[in-house]
């Protein structure tokens, strides 16, 4: 019977000890206990920083290098960019979307337009690193670096769309209560952004490691936001301001901008550095133009599928240094020679390899930094500002000519303001293909439809079956599901 | 122990010698067979012997004196002595009934009023079986059984009732339940099949019986763990009275039986040709049709080059026994499976002791061990493209005008496409191990202080430790880019668990039967596990096993470790009166650390009543009735969804970003807690009768339920604009299964010589969601009230012939998919905004509106299967025979290899080979081809979306011949208890009019083939 009463008091312990249930996981960290070190703000920040990264391939970062890859789609939507991959680049290259599309391409707007909500929660940083216990010059600087980036991702989206929702502090506090939020008028998204990078301007660093933000960061994407709302006043003051900061320089050689040896070169103002050790951190960009048998690096692998279309490769002038980096054909490493007659990537365009070699690139993994502004984008914007804001001069020529004569170019004098515009815009054409800056280039100077009707005139005459496309394209359309959401709220960019 | 075993096994063996001469006897049972070791006593004495071989026994006995006779499962006689005394002994049909585990204890079957199915383990058939899973498939209804792929040791899933619950049940091995767990995935771009990892754990030889607790007033007992059904498995233990050792064996050979057919050479030359005719790139041509007219041979085989005929081995070897103090069972079990992929094996080895043992009169203990050590050596599998492509996927689809090697040794590429595709004999370089270990502990201790009571204390681990190991050599083009890759991951899990529950049954005189059960459980759920995978070795040689040699600036590391708990209140009461009238009543509360303190704790109910009508005494003596039992239950069992916290969360991510060249981690908000979360309901009503005709010639059951599942667990999206805009909470959604079941049981002909039983098994059921939340919109083809099974897509009709062309397929040329605009959306006044009905759903106008979109999408099929099984088992003389079919009388499927192959035509200008099928393609000179054209790419949708490539997959399968001998005893003179031999088909054949692979597991393009089985075996007992 002893037994027994040794059990019942077992069992009674165990039952009384049972009653406090618990669980643990070490990989979560309560909410509590963040953010509260100067650490803690930094860590908070690199959060932010991944939805900018070169590498993911289903639209949760902006900057990849596929057809949903910010520079991409903004390239392949103009002249200077198209791939040999059939109808996905197709519906690009000649615009036609709609706004109820069944095609994936509807799934990039979804994509791309899904990143307004990265406005709410850069905005939830800041507040966190504000409200957070660590030293005050700590908070000022990552919260002017959160400022930065959520202003980078403000540009982004209305580029893309023009203004979005952006949600109040008060809205964002009680995320269960669901708020239909329309989109920001251009004066109340001016004020959010003028907001946010002006903060960013005056508490970030003019220099910091590649990767970290800076006042010239800031000033250069403040600077990108006002050429796109067309107040070209405000733009040429910010290019002065620039120039003024004494950072930055123009490289002696174009390519020298890319190379992989010179990472650090003082033309680059803003870059999202690549690792290729990762494949979320490396660069693609390469490998999608590269064909699979063009001898390159040791170990890498190309896909072959990015070209420069031939139309845009012809207005290059042939003495163009920029051409350097452009291939128009390759010998294969069997010795075979390929060309636009014999390889179907080379018939659709010339292979726009600027990024150069990274000796270790692996696969389809390069090292590269992916290019995102530059200083001479800054220059030609100070002459276009110029132009538009008092005329040419010799002023304005002078900063185009800077770039020219980098690519081995003659100068240009004496144009009148018309005739320096139309220059200025092939100029930019010929500096920064495959960067993604031409779409709003053409859209700044009202030709992006025009170009598209130009390309698709040519393809229907050659049996091709597409529409006509209008400026309504200037903007992409709202993805439905974004409008339903938010019981119609959200207002469908006009003409779609 | 051992010392008890061998002093158990020598007196056994003495017994017999040990007698005195005096009476001789033999003791026979009902059919005329010797009893082998029956006790016999002289009555008031201690003097006694047990029968021998033959039945024979002798003793020291005056003839007349009184002789107690007495064997397990009969009923013992007191008879005079006599010399050359011949008993009879009768059956005691009492004690042989059946008593069925319910959980937390057993009852006899005839008082079970729930929803339980039993199957004994020995009527199964075990040829080509890893998995006790494997075998259960069809065999009762309402359980499905699919494996996800054919490759040894794949993963299934199982669910009971139509898998409402979403849920996998509940394994529970003799009282405890088996750790879910999952096995380390390697952690690379390569992965072999998914793995079973719950049944593959037990040896089928080691079980004796398994019963399914079907609805939720049985299942109610195992509480929030039991939403997905619960199978208990009952494993052999020894018995009192006899040594026996048994041994079965069996080799299985296996071939593949759906292999799809791809181009040859001369065929894919042609077809290249072709294709680029069709392109419009004629000039790009790669053969003259010299070069292919005089080509000699069919090409590389890759298929043939990297399968081989599969092989399987198993052994099982048990010893049982025991005196009426100590009883043991000790087995061990191997079981090898050469897969039909080379490369491809599994390898499982299982040792398990049960022991128990009596200490004095009113204490009982034992202990239950079992050892599984499983080992896999994988191949590469799955739908990846390219460089990723797999095994079966690269044989399938790779160039087979190219050889394997280059004249250099190194492996060929594929000219048309360098660098992209692998070769897929490179691929069998790939080291790809995953090892596991479970070690399963349980004790028990039962006290009886008075002879109704009933203590019992069980406390158990379940530990497992599972590992990958891979090594993607530079041999292969990912190797190559890679410098070579590792992997080593592990997965430790460990479940401690200890119960207590007190038993107090009773019969009074035959007319009330009480039984009440109460109890309490704990649990605790711990999990841990560690992995590496880094590039850049210097050499291939030492594989994953020196992984700092790597040279990766980054290699990719991770630990993780957790752990939650649960606690539980059960009671069971049940009453049966004049062996006619039966209530049971259920209940369990739980307690779980993953939700907050105010909602911790769930009960959960079930009731039943059952009524044997037959036992009644109108009914009792009708010849044609053997039983008849009406049955009705109601129960509810809970869910903690796929939940992990009820907290808000921030995490590491690692290497979010690049700052100045290297990676840097970032912390962000993960998981937004909802505090308010608290338990899924499953509840579950069933009426049931079971009946029996003609002494049990036709016996069935025929079962009527109705499951709903409500608080759902969901995932709700909040305002897109949210930091985190998900959140888990308990959603109105109210999900409804409703089904029918019906298990019939037929001795068809039982003479002597000859007889022959059959099993069917049937199943209806239908999942639906019924109730959403309130904020839910439905899509234009969407019923408010949803069947799950439902297909959705466009509709086809045929091809885009030549001269034809649609304003809505501007993309569309002759040879693509004519998919149909048949509706489209009516709109306000303002005419843009589309009018939408009182739930919210867009309105349609029933006329094409010149646009493919959403209010195209129609319903297609519903896909719900309709499983059915057939099960006959012959006898005649000492041959037995066992023909199985199992099937589906519903069923849609895409034709996924069709598909990639057809869509993906113009592949073909790469290298990539088709089916032969697609020679039947629309081409301009082939306008009556019934497959798309090169024109179909460029469509811009995705057949995928449509009914094209849709087929009917309703499916009958011979799943098992197998024939056996049963040698006669006699032949053995006593010494063998029982032998048999038999040969075996597995899978014989499959009657679908499912074009693809096979219609269960041949998913996706890389499936892992399916094999027919071919197998001889011996088991023997002495």
């Amino acid at each position: 019977m002893n037994t027994k009463k040794y059990l019942i008091i077992t069992l009674c312990s165990v039952i009384l000890a049972s009653c406090d249930l618990y669980r643990e996981d070490y990989t979560e960290i309560a909410e509590e206990d963040f953010p509260k070190t100067e650490n803690d703000l930094k860590l908070a920040v690199n959060a932010l920083m991944y939805e900018f990264g070169t590498g993911y391939w289903d639209g949760e970062a902006i900057y990849g290098a596929n057809y949903r890859g910010y520079q991409v789609m903004s390239d392949m939507t103009t002249d200077v960019l198209w791939s040999c991959w059939g109808w996905e680049s197709d519906v690009l290259y000649y615009q036609q979307w709609q706004d109820n599309n069944t095609s994936s391409i509807s799934g990039y707007f979804y994509d791309a337009f899904a990143h307004y909500q990265f406005l709410s929660k850069a905005r939830n940083v800041i507040r966190r690193i504000e409200a957070s216990s660590a030293p005050d010059e700590a908070k000022k600087h990552y919260s002017a670096e959160a400022h930065a980036l959520r202003g980078w991702m403000g540009l982004y989206l209305y580029d893309n769309f023009g203004p979005v929702p952006v949600a109040t502090d008060a809205q964002l506090n009680d995320p269960l209560t669901f708020n239909y939020i329309g989109r920001l008028t251009e004066e109340q998204y001016d004020s959010v952004m003028t907001e946010d990078l002006t903060y960013a301007i005056e508490n970030l660093p003019e220099y910091a490691p590649r990767g970290r933000m800076t006042k010239g960061i800031a000033m250069t994407l403040l600077l990108k936001y006002r050429m796109m709302q067309g107040r070209f006043k405000d733009a040429e003051q910010l290019c002065r301001d620039i120039i003024a900061l004494g950072v930055y320089s123009l490289q002696p050689n174009y390519s020298d901008v890319f190379d992989i040896t010179k990472k650090d070169n003082n033309e680059i103002i803003l870059c999202v550095p690549a690792n290729s050790s990762s494949s979320w951190t490396a660069n693609y960009m390469i490998a999608e133009i590269l064909p699979a048998d063009m001898p390159w690096a040791e170990k890498s692998t190309g896909w072959g599928g990015y070209v420069m279309p031939w139309a845009f490769y012809d207005t290059f002038k042939a003495s163009d240094k920029r051409l350097q980096c452009v291939y128009t054909s390759y010998t294969t490493a069997s010795g075979r020679n390929m060309d636009k007659t014999n390889s179907a990537q080379l018939s659709y365009g010339a292979l726009p390899l600027k990024y150069g070699v990274d000796p270790d690139m692996t696969g389809d993994q390069a090292g590269n930094d992916l290019i995102i502004y530059r200083y001479s984008d800054v220059l030609l914007s100070l002459a276009e500002c110029i132009a538009r804001n008092s005329g040419v001069n010799s002023e304005a020529e002078g900063y185009l000519n800077q770039v020219r004569r980098r690519a081995g170019l003659g100068d240009i004098i004496g144009y009148n303001t018309n005739d320096f515009l139309t220059a200025i815009l092939e100029e930019r054409g010929h500096e920064f293909y495959l960067e993604g800056l031409r779409r709003q280039d053409l859209i700044r100077f009202g030709k992006y439809a025009e170009y598209a009707n130009n390309r698709i005139k040519a393809a229907n005459a050659a049996g091709g079956n597409y529409y006509t496309v209008t400026n309504v394209h200037n903007r992409y359309p709202i993805p439905q599901a974004f409008i339903d959401e938010s019981k119609s709220a959200i207002t469908q960019n006009p003409g779609y | 122990m051992k010392d008890r075993i061998l002093i158990i096994l020598c007196a056994l063996c003495m017994l017999p010698v040990s007698l005195l001469a005096g009476i001789k006897g033999t003791i026979f049972d009902e059919n005329n067979e010797p009893v082998i070791g029956a006790n016999v006593v002289i009555e008031g004495t201690t003097t006694g012997t047990i029968t021998d071989f033959d039945g024979n026994f002798e003793l020291d006995a005056q003839p007349g004196q009184k002789l107690l006779i007495s064997y397990m499962g009969y009923i013992a006689q007191t008879v005079a002595a006599s010399n050359g005394m011949k008993v009879s002994l009768v059956p005691d049909t009492k004690a042989l009934e059946e008593v069925v585990v319910i959980g937390y204890g057993a009852s006899k079957k005839s008082n079970i009023s729930g929803s339980v199915e039993t199957v004994k383990a020995d009527e199964l058939p075990k040829a080509a079986s890893a998995s006790v899973g494997e075998m259960l498939r069809g065999r009762t209804s309402g359980m499905v059984i699919s494996s996800n792929s054919a490759a040894p040791g794949a993963s299934q899933s199982i669910t009971i009732r139509g898998g409402l619950s979403g849920q996998k049940p509940l394994i529970v091995i003799d009282g405890i339940p088996q750790l879910q767990s999952s096995s380390p995935s390697s952690g690379t771009g390569y992965s072999g099949s998914d793995k079973d990892n719950s049944l593959i754990n037990i040896s089928p030889d080691d079980i004796e019986s398994i019963n399914i607790l079907k609805d939720a007033s049985a299942a109610s007992i195992y509480g929030s763990d039991a939403s997905g059904g619960v199978i208990l498995i009952t494993t052999k233990r020894g018995k009192e009275g006899k040594v026996e050792v048994s041994y079965s064996g069996s080799v299985a050979f296996q071939t593949i039986k759906d292999a799809p057919e791809f181009l040859d050479a001369k065929g894919f030359m042609t077809e290249q040709n072709r294709i680029f005719d069709e392109l419009g790139r004629s000039a790009e041509k790669r053969y003259a049709p010299e070069q292919i007219e005089n080509y000699v041979g069919r090409g590389t085989d890759w298929m043939k080059l990297v399968t081989r005929t599969g092989l399987v081995n198993e052994h099982a070897i048990s010893v049982n026994g025991g005196s009426d103090k100590t009883k043991y069972l000790i087995s061990l079990g191997l079981y090898d499976h050469k897969g039909i992929a080379k490369n491809n094996d599994m390898q499982r080895i299982t040792g398990r002791i049960n022991l128990d043992q009596q200490f004095g009169k009113y204490v009982k203990a034992g202990v239950n061990t079992s050892f599984t050590s499983l080992k896999y050596n994988d191949v590469p599998l799955g739908d990846s493209r390219n460089q990723d492509a797999a095994l079966i996927y690269s044989a399938m689809t790779f160039n087979p005008t190219v050889p394997v090697y280059n004249l250099d040794g190194t492996f060929a590429d594929n000219p048309d496409r360098p660098n992209t595709y692998p070769n897929p004999v490179s691929l069998l370089e790939i080291t790809d191990q995953t090892k596991s270990y479970d070690v399963f502990l349980t004790g028990y201790l039962e006290v009886k202080p008075y002879k109704d009571l009933t203590l019992r204390a069980t406390g158990g681990v379940d530990m497992k430790f599972a590992g990958a190991d891979q090594y993607i050599p530079t041999s292969t083009m990912k190797g190559a880019s890679l410098g070579g890759q590792a992997s080593k991951q592990t997965n430790n899990n460990k479940l401690g668990i200890i119960n207590a529950t007190a038993t107090y049954a009773h019969n009074w005189n035959d007319q009330h039967d009480l039984s009440v059960m109460v109890g309490w459980e704990w649990k605790k759920n711990m999990w841990d596990g560690h992995g590496v995978v880094a590039n850049n070795f210097p050499t291939d040689g030492a594989l994953m096993n020196n992984i700092g040699t790597s040279e990766a600036e980054n290699p990719n590391i991770w630990s993780s470790k957790g752990s939650s708990q649960m606690a539980s209140f059960i009671g069971r009461a049940s009453y049966t009166a004049l062996n006619r009238y039966i209530v049971t009543f259920n209940i369990r509360v739980d307690g779980s650390s993953n939700f907050s303190k105010m909602h911790q704790w769930g009960a959960f109910p079930g009731v039943s009543v059952a009524w044997r009508m037959s036992e009644e005494p109108w009914l009792r003596d009708q010849a044609w009735l053997s039983e008849l039992k009406l049955r009705g239950g109601y129960g509810q069992t809970g869910n903690a969804g796929s939940l992990t916290g009820i907290n808000t969360v921030y995490g590491v991510s690692r290497g979010t970003y690049v700052i100045d060249g290297s990676l840097v981690n970032g912390i962000g908000l993960n998981k937004l807690g909802n505090p308010d979360l608290k338990w899924e309901t499953l509840s579950d009503a069933n009426v049931a009768v079971d009946f029996g005709f003609f002494k049990g010639r036709l016996s069935g059951t025929l079962e009527f339920y109705q499951r709903d599942r409500s608080d759902v667990i969901l995932t709700k999206s909040l305002m897109s604009y949210n930091e985190i805009n998900t959140i888990d909470y308990n959603s109105k959604e109210l999900y409804r299964s409703r089904g029918v079941e019906l298990t019939l049981h037929t001795v068809n002909v039982d003479t002597k010589l000859f007889g022959w039983n059959s099993d069917i098994c049937f199943s209806y059921y239908r999942n639906r969601t019924v109730r959403r939340d309130p904020d839910f919109i439905p899509a234009p083809y969407q019923d408010y009230v949803e069947d799950w099974g439902n297909v959705y897509g466009y509709k086809t009709d045929g091809l885009i012939q030549a001269g034809e062309s649609y304003p809505y397929l501007p993309n569309s040329q002759p040879g693509a998919i004519h998919y149909l605009d048949i509706n489209g959306y009516q709109y306000e006044d303002d005419g843009v905004t589309i009018k939408r009905d009182a739930e919210g759903r867009y309105m349609l106008s029933g006329k094409p509106d010149g646009k493919l979109d959403q209010a195209d999408i129609v319903k297609l099929y519903n896909n719900t299967p309709i499983p059915f099984s057939f099960n006959n088992t012959f006898r005649l003389w000492h041959f037995d025979l066992n023909i199985y079919l199992y099937g589906s009388l519903n069923g849609w499927k895409q034709n996924d290899v069709l598909y990639q192959s057809s869509y993906c035509i113009a592949d073909l200008t790469y290298g990539v080979n088709a089916l032969t099928q697609v020679q039947n393609r629309w081409t301009y000179q082939n306008q009556e081809g019934v497959l798309p054209g090169v024109a179909e790419i460029n469509s811009g949708i995705d057949p995928s979306s449509s009914n094209f490539f849709y087929e009917r997959s309703w499916f009958l399968r011979l799943d098992n011949i197998s024939l056996g001998f049963n040698f006669p005893t006699e032949w053995f003179k006593g010494y063998v208890k029982s032998a048999r031999i038999y040969a075996a088909v597995r899978n014989v054949a499959v009657f679908t009019p499912y074009k693809g692979m096979d219609p269960e597991t041949g998913n996706g393009i890389g499936a892992y083939p399916s094999q027919m089985s071919g197998a001889i075996g011996l088991s023997f007992k002495f």
